[in-house]
């Protein structure tokens, strides 16, 4: 063999390498991307459809009744209109506020000298390593004790404490960020909050957009948290009202499957818009474990 | 000087005051109360009985079969952890469509899962289920996925596999863009093999990675429930296959709160943090020894 030869043989076999891989690839994708499509239709026809065997992979009958009934039409007494907005005024605000405390505390933890720095730190590392297991059942208990089962108190309290995953990593953050920026913002007669609102949150805009957005994701799709302390269907979540609305009755796809695609709906199209920032935040929150 | 203490220690007081009333006083609150017996969610009720709600777990059939079905599924685990290093080894292979790819492969996790879940209930039903359907035309016979003993936890494992690589591939895709180009170069010039390659430095240079998830993995795994919950129905299943182990302490607390309670609830969720504190911690100091690590 001459060396064009060996080369040739290199690239011919690249190529071959490179079709398997993205073959491999797009088989995974399609894996992942099929059941979307098989709920896509069985929302998009009447039951009776979806119902026939063997099963049928088109649309012969294009029929929008069970959106039209999840937008007008109470079921078992649940709205999803309700539901939706429940859920937005249930999580914007610990999203929000949490993730503002995180950040100034983690601030503080990387720029600020104060006695028990150290201590404190690492005493809220270790909330990370409590399962969350052992303090659901007394956590529960106080909250009844609050009287504060069947509202959102419980959902929304909690969070705005903030996270220590979050804190944390925006310390790691603020430390490569000059203290000289500080030194001079203090010279200007900033306090530490102005400081923290007009320097450092710009400078970490990316990050925290990226952390509040997982932290939103999270409370949205939340549904073991519902579940445990809401009760009645005006004071429903999204989640647990696509539960208890399509488990309640199971015979009608095309109304389950329309309220499965309104449940995902916010979050993918948030993740279309956003997708630079869920990357990120994905890659972030595993840092959280 | 002053200033600064004060305003540091108000800057991070809201966490720590939220870390004692959502942490540290629970955790000391579930410690008594796996002591005590108390049928109802009024601490001021409980009665102590020593060591007698263990004694009765460790004693019930259930709370065995929880730990079996729980450990059965995180067989999930490990086959989730090769596939999704194989995904982010074919990614990082590629450029045109990576990033399309990537968006693709991280929808499972950010979609709700109780949507997730109910459109695996349509797609698995028996009669009329596409799984089966497709089972069928192969000339197999349908399969009872989630009303059979036999095949729930499969049906189980199964789903966690389809959707639970995101996190994984995310990690292992930065590790391996970390992994220096050099020692490559240099294997190549040895004569190494693209196998050789992978399982010589790939792969014990991406072994913290590794490492972590499976931890990480693992703390989840033990505690899992709420998937199981919704596929199975509030008693876990057909014959009870999906009762894992906090699935077991929910319904004591929650459900039978009157024949069960707070106590062995409480007991058995100990049982599962002491379990889970000790794995990571003790895998912490093993892997020291087989993980390498540059420093």
């Amino acid at each position: 063999m001459t060396k064009a030869d060996k080369v040739r043989s290199a690239t011919v076999q690249n190529r071959i390498v490179k079709t398997v891989v993205y073959c491999i690839l797009t088989v995974y994708a399609f894996i992942l991307l099929f059941p979307f499509y098989i709920i896509l239709i069985s929302a998009l026809r009447p039951s009776m459809e979806s119902y026939n065997v063997p099963f049928l992979y088109y649309i012969r009958e294009f029929d929008v009744t069970g959106f039209v009934e999840i937008f007008t039409v109470d079921i078992y007494g649940i709205s999803f209109v309700r539901s939706f907005f429940n859920t937005l005024l249930y999580v914007i605000p610990p999203t929000v506020v949490g993730l503002l405390v995180s950040a100034i505390a983690g601030f503080a933890f990387s720029k600020l000298r104060f006695p028990g720095k150290n201590v404190i730190f690492y005493g809220l590392l270790m909330t990370m390593m409590i399962p969350g297991t052992v303090t659901m059942i007394p956590t529960f208990m106080i909250f009844n004790g609050l009287n504060w089962i069947d509202t959102p108190l419980p959902l929304m309290i909690p969070g705005m404490f903030g996270g220590a995953g979050t804190i944390f990593f925006m310390r790691q953050y603020f430390k490569g960020i000059p203290t000289s920026l500080i030194d001079a913002a203090k010279i200007d007669g900033m306090g530490y909050l102005r400081i923290f609102f007009v320097i450092m949150a710009p400078l970490s805009a990316p990050v925290l957009i990226a952390f509040g957005l997982m932290s939103f994701v999270g409370g949205f799709n939340d549904y073991f948290g519902p579940l445990l302390y809401l009760y009645s269907p005006e004071k429903y979540t999204l989640q647990i009202a696509l539960k208890f609305a399509t488990s309640a009755g199971g015979s009608d796809v095309q109304l389950d499957m329309s309220a499965c695609i309104v449940t995902m709906l916010p979050i993918l199209l948030l993740y279309i818009f956003f997708q630079r920032y869920f990357i990120r935040g994905i890659a972030l929150s595993g840092i959280k474990g | 000087m002053r200033g600064e203490h004060i305003a540091g220690l108000l800057m991070v007081s809201p966490p720590v005051i939220g870390f004692l009333m959502f942490g540290l006083i629970p955790i000391c609150i579930s410690f008594a109360l796996s002591f005590v017996r108390l049928n109802s969610y009024d601490i001021s009720r409980s009665q102590f009985v020593g060591l007698s709600n263990f004694s009765f777990i460790f004693e019930d059939e259930r709370f065995w079969r929880s730990i079996k079905n729980t450990l059965l599924y995180s067989l999930s685990m490990p086959v989730t952890l090769i596939l999704s290093l194989g995904v982010a080894v074919l990614l990082e292979k590629i450029r045109v469509f990576k990033k399309l790819f990537r968006v693709i492969y991280f929808l499972p996790y950010i979609l709700s899962g109780v949507a997730v879940s109910t459109m695996w209930k349509w797609m698995l039903d028996t009669n009329y289920g596409i799984v089966n359907d497709i089972l069928v035309a192969l000339g197999a016979g349908r399969v009872e996925w989630l009303t059979s003993e036999a095949y729930f936890m499969l049906t189980m494992i199964l789903i966690s596999i389809w959707g639970g690589m995101c996190m994984n591939i995310v990690f292992f895709m930065s590790a391996l863009a970390n992994v220096n180009d050099e020692l490559y170069e240099a294997a190549e010039i040895d004569g190494a093999g693209r196998f050789t390659k992978f399982f010589k430095i790939t792969l014990p240079l991406i072994s913290p990675t590794t490492f972590y998830l499976l931890i990480t993995g693992f703390i989840g795994v033990l505690q899992t429930f709420v998937n199981f919950q919704i596929m199975g129905g509030d008693n876990g299943g057909p014959n009870e296959a999906g009762l894992t182990v906090v699935f077991y302490l929910y319904n004591m607390a929650f459900r039978d709160t009157i024949s069960y309670g707070m106590g062995y609830a409480s007991a058995t969720a100990w049982v599962l943090g002491v379990f889970i504190i000790l794995l990571t911690v003790g895998n912490f100091i093993l892997s020291k020894r087989w993980v390498y690590s540059d420093d």
